[in-house]
């Protein structure tokens, strides 16, 4: 392809990229699903150049081992929700946008500890930056194969990236800010590079298997030994939590918890779209290309050599997609980590407050300026040194740089005893060893070096080999070689040294903040808010970054919100004093907003046992707002409770005063009559007296049953238990009702099962329960009633039917409740007290027994099942 | 069991899967460790989205 081609398409893509973040900056998109998706595969900026090409290479000469790579984020991705969550509520109680201010902060706002990370981040990772640049070079040499001196290439593809990362990554002041554009711009380039890996794999895949149509039952034999296989997948899991780019786009990035449910299962779904094809691919290279191609380039190469030509342009896009994505993404995050905690700090240490606004232009020129120095020197690395390493292994010695933050990190959220000193010696401990055991041994094997120390080690002495640290280099590959050692020993230090200093009063405090965090995620910094300065001042600070009606605006803002006096005071409450620092540190970074703050307040000195007790205030309020809100819940379910009870209860008093009135009143018509015609003749008197009889005989039956069924309520009344023929019992019920059926004209039809063994029970109030069915079936039967009994081996089965109208679908669930039936009002109401089947079916329960309807249809008759255990009944405590 | 201790038995689970047990069956074809490789994979990923969208979501 030629040279203009390849510049054309170049140039035309970074165009569309530039145009897609510019489009979204200014249209801001809302849509949740939107936001989520920009979110998740913004978080695929974890898969760079390195994976384009370099897994392919990989894979070539070490197998299966690539895939640990992306193996380890994958379990990293379960722990979104405790961790990571954990992570970006701090970081938005402390206006933490970076790995250096989580640490520094957590360890008593240590610029020791942040400053640290800040170097080693900066050490660590402009191999990688200058990889990208590397891998975009090679990829343009490996598509226009004439062209040798490519310098020109890698330093407009810095500049053209430097415009990017200054435009759409550093257009806001507040580092908090969320950039739209960048993570619109950067989601698109995840889809290109995604889209693009996965076509040219398809087409190795397809170009294989005609070639050789069993390949998959002919890959060659496996050469993994797995030896180093758990370093690099623990590396790759916490390298995904501590490199900056991934901080930024994880964290600073985050728009909500959201954003982490779509994240936790779209990242590692990526991670294995873009790996599963990888395999092939190194497979169809080998067949096609032979082993002197290089295996880097073999995504590239391949579709040019099955006649791809497009597809190879698609690929070349690919490529620069992941890479610039990356250099872009880590620019923006090291340039505000390195502004923030290296540069502000000086310039702010030895300068007076600016004019209005000025301010805001040191810090934004400070960040440009820092992204200028990373891309430099990022753009030297890779013009002197990094143009013969191959991708993976440059890749990887930076994520072992970064993984020195991980024992950090690991006490800064679940140790509360962890130490600034401890933590910054720790980190040192561990990046000597990662220098001495990755990067010198680098440098000899590149001649800058002189590379005998490395067969004789440090001092003669053959235990501090670098690549083999007390004789484990032949257990290990480099790689993992560094990471055990640097990771262990960093750990180590920082425990023991941790462990020998004393905690001061402001890292008890964070720690206590940090660790216990996990229980309670409520802002607690308001209460370290101590210093008292001049309101006009605090103005005048936040003027100098955001202009003076803006500084206003946020000042009074929120001492109205916060009930505050600002309007004629001169002081300002120390929450103010804290609100301002809060926002001066989301603009400069902790350290600065510390130092400009102090020129201009008077901190209130701040003895250790003050915080101590402020500390274990904190604790105890926090305990009893625990105890009251657990109390709180108590009694709103003992009220919950109480109001269904009482709503119970009147219902059931509205029936009950229902049901006596009825009689009541036949029985006042009645004697009125009586009363008031002395001479009513003898047949018509003995009438109304049988009547007045009969309406007594009801209320006091519906008298008897209410307190009966309070006794079964209440546990008052007790079964009298005896060995009993359940079939006796029935016939006696039967017998009770004769007189009704006669009456009514209906037919009984029985089919009992004789085999029965007797069973436990209170004779009285199972012959009670069966008349109350039977009963009922008479009230409600056509023609007939129908009984059958039923023995199993340890139950007793009576199934009592009738061929009325059935109970309806809706009624099914209620006819148990206590006076149900008298509650339908828009049916027929049958005499009765509406108490029996509640009667019956606390009978049947306190025999261990079951009441159930059966009604298969409405309109074919109701089947009422008793079933009585023939064994052991269960009367408990009754 | 609370949705972060179900995570914390799953990644447990996943480390263990992805850790221990490849170093045990270093012997087998290249096609039996790509099959179970992908197949945990795909096991954790079912696992991340079954804990986002079900027991993920305490009560904030």
């Amino acid at each position: 392809m030629s040279r203009a081609e390849l510049i054309a398409a170049g140039l035309a893509y970074l165009g569309l990229l530039f145009g897609l973040a510019a489009w979204i900056e200014r249209r801001q998109p809302k849509g949740r699903i939107w936001k989520s998706a920009t979110y998740s595969l913004g978080l695929a900026v974890y898969c760079t150049a390195w994976t384009f090409y370099g897994s392919v290479g990989r894979a070539t000469t070490h197998g299966l081992d690539f895939l640990a790579i992306y193996l380890g984020p994958t379990v990293g991705a379960l722990l979104f929700w405790p961790v990571l969550r954990q992570i970006i509520t701090l970081a938005q109680t402390y206006r933490i946008t970076s790995v250096a201010d989580l640490l520094g902060i957590r360890f008593g706002r240590s610029t020791l500890v942040g400053r640290s990370v800040a170097w080693l981040s900066l050490i660590g990772l402009i191999p990688y930056i200058a990889l990208q640049i590397k891998a975009i070079v090679d990829s343009y040499r490996a598509m226009h194969a004439g062209e040798t001196d490519t310098t020109w290439l890698a330093i407009a593809v810095t500049v053209a990236l430097l415009g990017f990362v200054m435009l759409f990554g550093q257009r806001h002041l507040d580092s908090q800010e969320r950039h739209q554009g960048l993570m619109g711009a950067i989601a698109f380039e995840s889809l290109v590079k995604l889209t693009a890996f996965i076509a040219v794999g398809l087409i190795a895949v397809r170009a294989l298997s005609e070639a050789q149509p069993h390949w998959l039952s002919q890959l060659p034999e496996n050469s993994w030994d797995g030896t180093n296989w758990p370093w690099l997948l623990g590396i790759s899991g916490l390298a995904f939590f501590t490199l900056p780019r991934q901080f930024h786009t994880a964290v600073v990035e985050n728009r909500g918890t959201e954003d982490l449910h779509m994240a936790s299962w779209l990242f590692p779904t990526y991670l294995l779209a873009i790996t599963i094809l990888v395999l092939p691919l190194a497979l169809a290279g080998t067949y096609f290309l032979g082993t002197d191609s290089p295996s880097d380039l073999i995504v590239l190469n391949l579709p040019r050599y099955l006649g791809h030509p497009k597809l190879a342009l698609w690929v070349w896009i690919g490529g620069i997609s992941a890479a610039s994505s990356m250099i872009i993404v880590e620019t923006v995050a090291l340039s505000g980590m390195i502004s923030s905690h290296l540069v502000l700090p000086v310039w702010f240490r030895n300068q007076s407050l600016q004019a209005e606004g000025a301010a805001a232009r040191v810090v934004l020129r400070s960040r440009r300026g820092v992204s200028m120095v990373v891309l430099g020197l990022s753009l030297t690395y890779y013009l002197t040194l990094g143009q013969s390493e191959p991708l993976v292994s440059t890749g990887l010695i930076s994520f072992v740089a970064v993984a020195q933050f991980a024992p950090g990190m690991a006490a800064a959220l679940f140790w509360t005893g962890g130490q600034r000193r401890g933590v910054a010696s720790g980190m040192l401990v561990g990046a000597g060893i990662w220098a001495y055991t990755l990067i010198l041994p680098s440098l000899a094997h590149h001649g800058w070096w002189d590379a005998t120390f490395l067969d004789s080690g440090l001092f003669g002495i053959l235990a501090l080999r670098p690549e083999s640290l007390f004789g484990t280099g032949t257990l290990l590959d480099p790689i993992s070689h560094a990471t055990f050692w640097s990771l262990s020993m960093n750990a180590l230090v920082m425990i023991t040294v941790s462990a020998a200093q004393r905690l001061t009063s402001e890292e008890r405090y964070l720690a206590q903040q940090f660790v216990t965090s996990w229980q309670d995620r409520s802002d607690k910094r308001s209460s370290l808010g101590r210093g008292t300065a001049q309101l006009r001042d605090l103005e005048g600070i936040l003027a100098s970054f955001l202009g003076m009606q803006r500084a206003q605006n946020l000042l009074h803002g929120y001492a109205k919100r916060h009930g505050l006096p600002s309007e004629n005071s001169e002081t300002a409450d120390p929450r103010m004093v804290l609100f301002t620092e809060q926002i001066l540190a989301g603009l400069v970074g902790d350290v600065s907003a510390r130092l400009l703050m102090r020129q201009h307040i008077t901190e209130s000195s701040l003895h250790p046992e003050e915080v101590l007790d402020l500390v274990r205030e904190n604790r105890e309020t926090r305990d009893r707002n625990k105890e009251l809100q657990r109390h709180s819940l108590e009694m709103k379910r003992a009220a919950d409770a109480l109001h269904a009870a009482n709503s119970a209860k009147d219902q059931f008093l509205t029936t009950v005063t229902h049901e006596l009135r009825t009689p009541l009143t036949s029985l006042q018509a009645l004697s009125e009559i009586l009363a008031d015609n002395p001479d009513l003749p003898e047949a018509e008197r003995t009438t109304y007296l049988e009547a007045l009889v009969g309406q007594t005989e009801r209320m006091s039956h519906l008298i008897n049953q209410v307190l009966r069924l309070e006794r079964f309520e209440q546990g008052r009344d007790r079964l009298k238990l005896s060995a009993l023929s359940g079939i006796e019992v029935l016939h006696s019920a039967t017998e009770r009702i004769q007189p009704q059926l006669s009456q009514q004209g209906l037919v009984l039809h029985r089919s009992e099962d004789p085999t029965m063994t007797p069973l436990m029970g209170d004779r009285d109030l199972l012959e009670q329960v069966f008349a109350n069915l039977l009963s009922n079936a008479t009230k409600f039967a056509r023609r007939e009633i129908r009984i059958l009994t039923r023995a199993a081996s340890d139950e007793w089965f009576v199934y009592i039917s009738d061929d009325g109208p059935g109970v309806p679908p809706e009624d099914r669930d209620r006819i148990f409740e206590k006076f149900y039936q008298s509650a339908q009002q828009n049916t027929t109401k049958p005499e009765g007290s509406g108490l029996g089947l509640a009667i019956s079916r606390q009978i049947v329960e306190l025999h261990g027994g079951r009441l159930e309807l059966s009604a298969p249809t409405p309109g074919t008759g109701a089947t009422f099942v008793v079933t009585l255990p023939l064994h052991g009944t269960q009367d408990s405590a009754r | 069991m609370k949705p972060n201790s179900a995570r914390w038995t799953a990644t447990a689970l996943l480390f263990l899967f992805l850790w221990w047990v490849p170093t045990q069956i270093v012997g087998a074809p290249t096609w039996a460790l790509g099959y179970y490789f992908f197949g945990t994979w795909i096991a954790a990923i079912a696992a991340s989205a079954y804990l986002a969208f079900t027991s993920g979501r305490p009560k904030e």
